[in-house]
């Protein structure tokens, strides 16, 4: 909880920031912007989250958003599918390909870097293949289910904003994910199996079924956010959508205080994490740095911010370890 | 004669809670000073502070009258002290040679001269006299071989003290034996020991000087020989104890465990025994005589090539721990820091993990029933702790191992497992561990335990199996257990037919 109030107050410190530089930061239109920007990545974040605190990682993150987001249009659109048939059939897919990280990983022991990065090759490949690289997007039709992602709510007035309908979305697998981390024993096992896997065996835990779960949680999250990015832009490029995705979200699980070696989790943390990550992006526009410098940038806060929290960390271990 | 290194009025705290209080000690070159005390009592942060790994608040070390300082392991070891840590910090993928060099291998035009280090290596291998290639990796070398490489590294900077923090609580009593020896070979060359253990008897065999501490303070010192077993005791606990075991008679139940034909690994011979309702039996026999991989064959840690285990009459197939914990089977394994406990988790969170009863993975846990429930067996099993959410890690070892026993009580097995209970634990809480299992025998919970003490086999155990060579040699009732007929047993090795 401490750690997550140390990163919202760098959120914080970085919103006043860009908005003394250029006020246009808390214009309507912006704010809206940003928060589905958040709950977006937020959805991808909390995936990672529940991978990295299995002790292991999912690079595949960005090619499964493409893959889901590429096909749902292609399949609507080109092949004529019904709305809702095409939509189950590629979440159904996503956890599919999930549990086949977590097998392979749990079964045949690979490590999970090299498996989710032949996920990567691979889904980004075949949706390449089927589309023929050729950009898809619904058009001006299926307006019903693009408003899943493009509806505001307004509150009647009472906030000068709208809020987007994805923060919803997103508020409520937050609080689902905090629910299944803090307070189910599939939480409590997990986080057991990330710190020390042998002992969490000899306790009794089936440590190869709490693994595959994170995965297979992790590609769904991906899935599902594969749609809503999609439906919000309605422009999907194979060769780009979702171009390093996954190393947004392996980033906002890091700065909200997961660590990689396994058997921490903050949600919270993860989507105030997400939320910078949204921000630097949103001050580099409005600074006018050159949009080239935007990776740069973001490399060096998450390396000063990982570093600072390891620097907190040691100096607070040395106080009292023997 | 002049002291090698001299440490006066050493103070140490961590946070508010002091460690060390003007703590003296100090060694001549050539002497073996033994240090004891209870878990907790000071004795490795003394260690850590003379080999440089930590530094004292206040108090000064002299090493030959001149005073020194150290905030690296390596100035430590630099002014000749090196130490031999209870966990062996080699890098197992490399080889002998090459964790005997490591940081400061001979070079020769910028690359690695390898012909010099093999030299330096078999010249500090041949100082300790043991015969061991030199080019053999790290990760193929027991225990004990590992422990000469690190004895051989730090005598390799020319090492004039050497500091041992519990060596021989992971070795079997013939590789003690054998470290002994080699620390006698090493007090003959002019070396300083300086050896902290838990075991009096070795202690009292190989020290010129016995210091102990309790409670951060210096407690006393014995000169051998002619120190009785109870004065050291005395001066660890600050009281007598004559019998730390406490054995008593009980009556005993129905077949509680019964093993039939049960083959844990493929080099094991099958094996048949049961263990009654209020027994308590022990597995004695060397390290690596496969007493372990039989206890995770009946536990599912590493199922059994073949064979069936029932418990209380029905039979069960195990092949998974889970399976073993639901059919009431509880185990403390030997690694309490790598198999038993998650350091970094909370004392509730451990004990919980065991409880395998079939709820869904999504069912939501009751924080406050857990503490509750944590909270009396804290009580209970008299956990040092600040409650049931400190963190397991900051635990001294003696009560680390009475949460993993918490964590096995948790779930009431019938039969529990214990894989060298009091390894690394002090003598107060030895004794404890030891009146629980009595108190859980008497309450008709079959025992059945493997230790490398035969002290603390013949002190507890009602019955004991022998095994050699994954195989059981034989079985002593109390009535005739001694030393004698377990060693003859346990050095038995198959018969080669000619």
């Amino acid at each position: 909880m401490k750690k997550s109030l140390g990163l919202l107050l760098v959120l914080i410190a970085a919103c006043i920031i860009t908005y003394l530089l250029n006020d246009r930061f808390l214009a309507p239109v912006n704010i809206e912007n940003l928060l589905r920007r958040t709950a977006l990545f937020s959805l991808i974040s909390i995936g990672a989250a529940f991978v990295i605190t299995s002790g292991g990682i999912d690079l595949s993150i960005g090619s499964m958003v493409c893959l889901v987001g590429t096909l749902l249009p292609w399949l609507t659109t080109t092949h004529n599918w019904p709305c809702v048939a095409a939509l189950l059939l590629l979440i159904g897919v996503a956890a599919t390909l999930g549990a086949c990280h977590g097998l392979l990983i749990t079964r045949l022991k690979l490590q999970p870097f090299i498996v989710t990065l032949c996920g990567l090759l691979l889904y980004r490949g075949i949706t390449r293949g089927l589309t023929g690289d050729q950009t898809q997007g619904f058009g001006s039709e299926f307006e019903g289910i693009r408003s899943i992602a493009l509806t505001k709510i307004s509150f009647g007035g009472l906030l000068p904003i709208a809020i987007p309908s994805v923060a919803f979305i997103t508020i409520a697998v937050a609080l689902l994910a905090a629910l299944v981390m803090n307070r189910t024993r599939y939480g409590l096992y997990l986080r057991a199996v990330g710190r020390n896997e042998v002992a969490a065996t000899y306790s009794g835990i089936n440590t190869n079924v709490i693994k595959a779960l994170a995965y297979v949680t992790c590609a769904t999250l991906a899935g599902v956010s594969g749609v809503l990015f999609v439906l919000d832009v309605n422009s999907a490029q194979p060769s780009d959508f979702g171009n390093f995705y996954e190393l947004y979200a392996v980033a906002a699980a890091v700065l909200g205080g997961c660590s990689l070696r396994g058997g921490e989790a903050s949600i919270t943390g993860v989507i105030i994490g997400a939320a910078l990550m949204q921000v630097l992006r949103n001050a580099i526009v409005l600074v006018d740095i050159p949009t080239q410098l935007e990776f740069a940038i973001i490399g060096g806060v998450i390396l000063i911010g990982v570093g600072a929290e390891e620097i907190i960390r040691l100096t607070a271990a040395s106080d009292k370890s023997v | 004669m002049t002291y090698l290194l001299e440490a006066q009025g050493i103070y140490k705290s961590y946070g508010a809670v002091p460690v060390l209080q003007d703590v003296s000690l100090a060694i001549r070159p050539g002497e073996v000073v033994s240090l004891i005390g209870e878990n907790g009592a000071g004795k490795s942060t003394l260690a850590k502070i003379l080999a440089g790994v930590t530094r004292q608040n206040a108090g000064t070390l002299t090493m030959r009258g001149a005073e020194v300082s150290f905030s690296h392991p390596r100035e430590a070891l630099d002014s000749g002290i090196g130490m031999v840590h209870q966990e062996l910090n080699l890098a197992e993928n490399l080889t002998v040679t090459e964790n005997l060099l490591l940081g400061r291998e001979p070079r020769r035009g910028g690359l690695l001269d390898r012909a010099t280090m093999r030299q330096e290596a078999k010249r500090a291998l041949a100082q300790l006299n043991i015969a061991l290639n030199p080019d053999t990796l790290v990760a193929k070398l027991s225990t004990a071989q590992r422990q000469m490489v690190e004895i051989a590294r730090a005598l390799s900077f020319n090492a004039q003290l050497l500091i041992f923090d519990e060596p021989t609580s992971s070795l079997s009593e013939e590789d003690g034996r054998l470290l002994l020896k080699v620390i006698m070979t090493l007090k003959a060359q002019g070396v300083a020991i300086l050896y902290v253990s838990h075991r009096l008897p070795e202690v009292q065999r190989i020290s010129d000087r016995i210091v102990a501490l309790r409670d951060g303070r210096n407690s006393g010192t014995a000169v051998p020989p002619n120190i009785s077993r109870n004065t050291l005791i005395q001066m660890i606990v600050g009281r007598e104890i004559t019998d730390i075991y406490g054995y008593e008679a009980r009556p005993l139940g129905e077949e509680a465990l019964k093993l039939t034909s049960l083959q844990a690994t493929p080099w094991h011979t099958p094996c048949s025994f049961s263990v009654r309702a209020g027994e308590i039996v022990g597995i004695a026999g060397l390290v690596g005589s496969g007493r372990s991989e039989l206890l995770n064959g009946i536990f599912g840690a590493a199922p059994a090539v073949t064979g069936s285990v029932s418990i209380k009459g029905s039979t069960t197939c195990i092949s998974s721990p889970a399976e073993a914990w639901l059919s009431g089977i509880a185990l403390v394994p030997e690694s309490r820091k790598e198999q038993g406990l998650i350091l970094d988790a909370s004392i509730r969170e451990n004990i919980i993990l065991s409880d395998q009863t079939k709820k869904s993975l999504l069912a939501l846990r009751d924080e406050d029933e857990e503490r509750k429930h944590t909270a009396s067996l804290i009580t209970s099993l008299h956990i040092k702790c600040r409650g049931p959410e400190h963190i397991c890690r900051d635990l001294s070892g003696g009560n680390q191992q009475k949460v993993v026993m918490a964590k096995c009580l948790h779930t009431k097995p019938a039969v529990l497992l214990l894989d060298e209970p009091t390894r690394g634990v002090d003598v107060g809480a030895r004794r404890e561990i030891y009146s629980l299992l009595f108190t859980l025998a008497r309450a008709g919970m079959a025992v059945l335990f493997v230790s490398s003490e035969l002290e603390e086999v013949l002190g507890i155990a009602d019955r004991v199996l022998v095994m050699s060579d994954g195989e059981i040699k034989g079985e002593i009732s109390r009535e005739s257990l001694s030393e004698h007929a377990i060693m003859s047993l346990a050095s038995s090795h198959s018969q080669v037919a000619a």
